[in-house]
């Protein structure tokens, strides 16, 4: 048994990233309260010219962008929707496929049949074309953007839980609880539900780390809520205006949040994997 | 005159259906288990006992025959009758490490009958599953309650087992080859154990192994099962010592010298 240590963090590459999950999760809760300026202001000068394309340096320390904006402002307001998007599309991706996947490898027969070509069905659909159609059918906003996440990305959760779950099944303290008289849900949800939490864990970091990537990458494609900023649309309006090759203080400091939230989630993730497989430990 | 059976197999048959070719894992079984009584049931491994196991306690139906729980067909009890055959006949495994739950505490794993039957408040389920364990013989039982099965030695594991089959203060016991993980020492003492509780407690028991070496002392009948059959039936004397067919002879003779 390997020792499980402060929330199953056993090495130093897991708790650095520990830490800076928590440090991003911190910075996107007191978002208003941090952001020096409002992030969506046009900043002038004294003598009434915008503010656009500085330089990082004085009032902005990160610069500010075409618009006359705040960088640093943007950051920690796109935080909230970036991460706040990660976590609920990864809750919501884990719920579902969890659920398909015990149902399917505990029942197996029929429900198995119908819950697995279900799954294939939203392996077998493109991620983008398919946000780009739902987007135009609903209209561009973070819910809109969660559903579209969730709808698709639970199809791995569900195919790991069910093969796990088709082995614990046949435990036979799974069919001590049988004879016993207990019922399928109390047998799925009491017995093998809770011995598939580190693997259920594990793909919900691995969730959060596809969901923050889906809404950027969606966001630069401009399907974003144009009342909201995030780090994805940061880098849409780099883009559209140009500005990519001009400023680097644009576009570096988004980027650079996405890759190192994304990072923190897998370095966590790493530590989760050993306890959900501990054979990879040495 | 003997007691009201329990259990009765009348000519049960099961089959299973695989890749189109068909399997007679039992043939043709009929036997009574009765109160206070303990059939043992000897054979190879895929000579279909563990199939007949899982009928006795209603993880499998039959293919043909019927089984009746104190007169009434096992296949059709739904409801409260079902609920009242998994209380009176519980069952007993083989691997002691795989049979509880690694996430359960032993006090969890041995009320959770109490639980699913809805028996009892939090605190008197936790009585009643001491009082389990120590008819289990793990003295004293509230020692236990907290244990995981990991701390816990195999014999003692399967005496974990053996009172959560307890606890629902059931009429019949199948084990299916309860002591075949167990070292020797543990072996006795378990075996011990469940002679004591046919006797005391008037449970009925089928246990059933591949070792004839165990039924000795311990059985009042023995049935020898062959390719889903019960190819000889008698006293464990009547079987050691004049064996009728070939197959027991080598059961027999495969009997390791002491």
């Amino acid at each position: 048994m390997p020792e499980r240590g402060f929330l199953g963090f056993t090495t130093l590459s897991g708790r650095v990233g520990l830490g800076l999950f928590l440090a991003f999760c911190l910075i996107a809760l007191a978002a208003p309260a941090l952001a020096p300026l409002d992030p969506l202001a046009i900043n002038y000068d004294a003598s009434g010219g915008m503010q656009r394309m500085r330089p990082p340096g004085g009032d902005f320390p990160l610069g500010t962008n075409y618009y006359g904006r705040d960088i640093l402002s943007q950051i920690i307001a796109g935080s909230r929707v970036s991460i706040g998007v990660g976590l609920l599309s990864a809750l919501i991706i884990v719920f579902i496929g969890a659920n398909v996947g015990l149902f399917a490898g505990y029942f197996r027969g029929w429900v198995d049949a119908l819950l697995m070509r279900l799954t294939d069905i939203a392996f077998g659909i493109p991620f983008f074309p398919f946000a780009v159609l739902l987007v135009a059918l609903l209209e561009p906003s973070i819910w809109n953007m969660v559903l579209t996440i969730s709808c698709l990305l639970w199809r791995s959760v569900a195919r790991v839980v069910r093969s796990q779950a088709l082995s614990l099944r046949e435990r036979p303290y799974i069919r001590a609880a049988q004879v016993a008289g207990a019922s399928d849900l109390r047998v799925m949800y009491v017995h093998i539900l809770p011995n598939l939490m580190p693997m259920v864990l594990l793909y919900t970091a691995i969730g959060i780390a596809y969901a923050v990537l889906s809404e950027a990458s969606l966001s630069f494609l401009g399907f974003g809520d144009p009342s909201l900023v995030s780090w994805g649309s940061m880098l849409y309006d780099a883009y559209v205006t140009g500005s990519i090759s001009r400023a680097w203080w644009w576009t570096v400091p988004p980027g650079l949040c996405i890759t190192l939230f994304v990072i923190s989630v897998f370095l966590m993730a790493r530590d989760w994997e050993l306890i959900a497989n501990p054979r990879l430990a040495r | 005159m003997p007691a009201e059976p329990i259990l009765r197999f009348d000519a049960v048959e099961k089959r299973f259906h695989a890749r189109g070719k068909r399997v007679d894992a039992v043939r043709g079984v009929s036997f009574d288990l009765v109160p206070g009584r303990v059939l043992g049931i000897v054979g190879q491994s895929g000579s279909g006992k563990s199939t007949l196991a899982n009928m006795m306690v209603r993880a499998e139906t039959p293919s043909a025959g019927r089984i009746l729980f104190s007169g009434a067909d096992l296949a059709t009890l739904r409801g409260a009758g079902l609920k009242g055959f998994r209380r009176a006949v519980q069952m007993i495994f083989q691997d002691p490490f795989g049979s509880l739950n690694p996430r359960f505490a032993v006090g969890r794993t041995v009320a959770e009958p109490l639980l699913i039957h809805g028996l009892g408040a939090s605190a008197e389920r936790r009585d009643r599953a001491a009082a389990a364990l120590e008819a289990a013989e793990l003295r004293p039982g509230a020692a236990f309650l907290d244990k995981l099965p990991h701390e816990l030695s195999g014999g003692q594991r399967q005496r974990v087992a053996i009172a959560r089959a307890l606890v629902l203060g059931p009429r019949a016991l199948v084990a299916d080859e309860p002591v075949s993980m167990l070292d020797m020492s543990a072996r006795a003492g378990v075996i011990r154990l469940l002679r004591r509780l046919v006797e005391e407690e008037g449970l009925a028991l089928a246990f059933i192994t591949h070792d004839l070496s165990l039924i000795g002392g311990f059985c009042d009948e023995v049935a020898v099962m062959l390719e889903g059959a019960f190819i000889e039936r008698g006293t464990p004397e009547a079987i050691l010592t004049r064996p009728q067919h070939d197959y027991t002879r080598r059961l027999i003779a495969a009997i390791p010298v002491p």
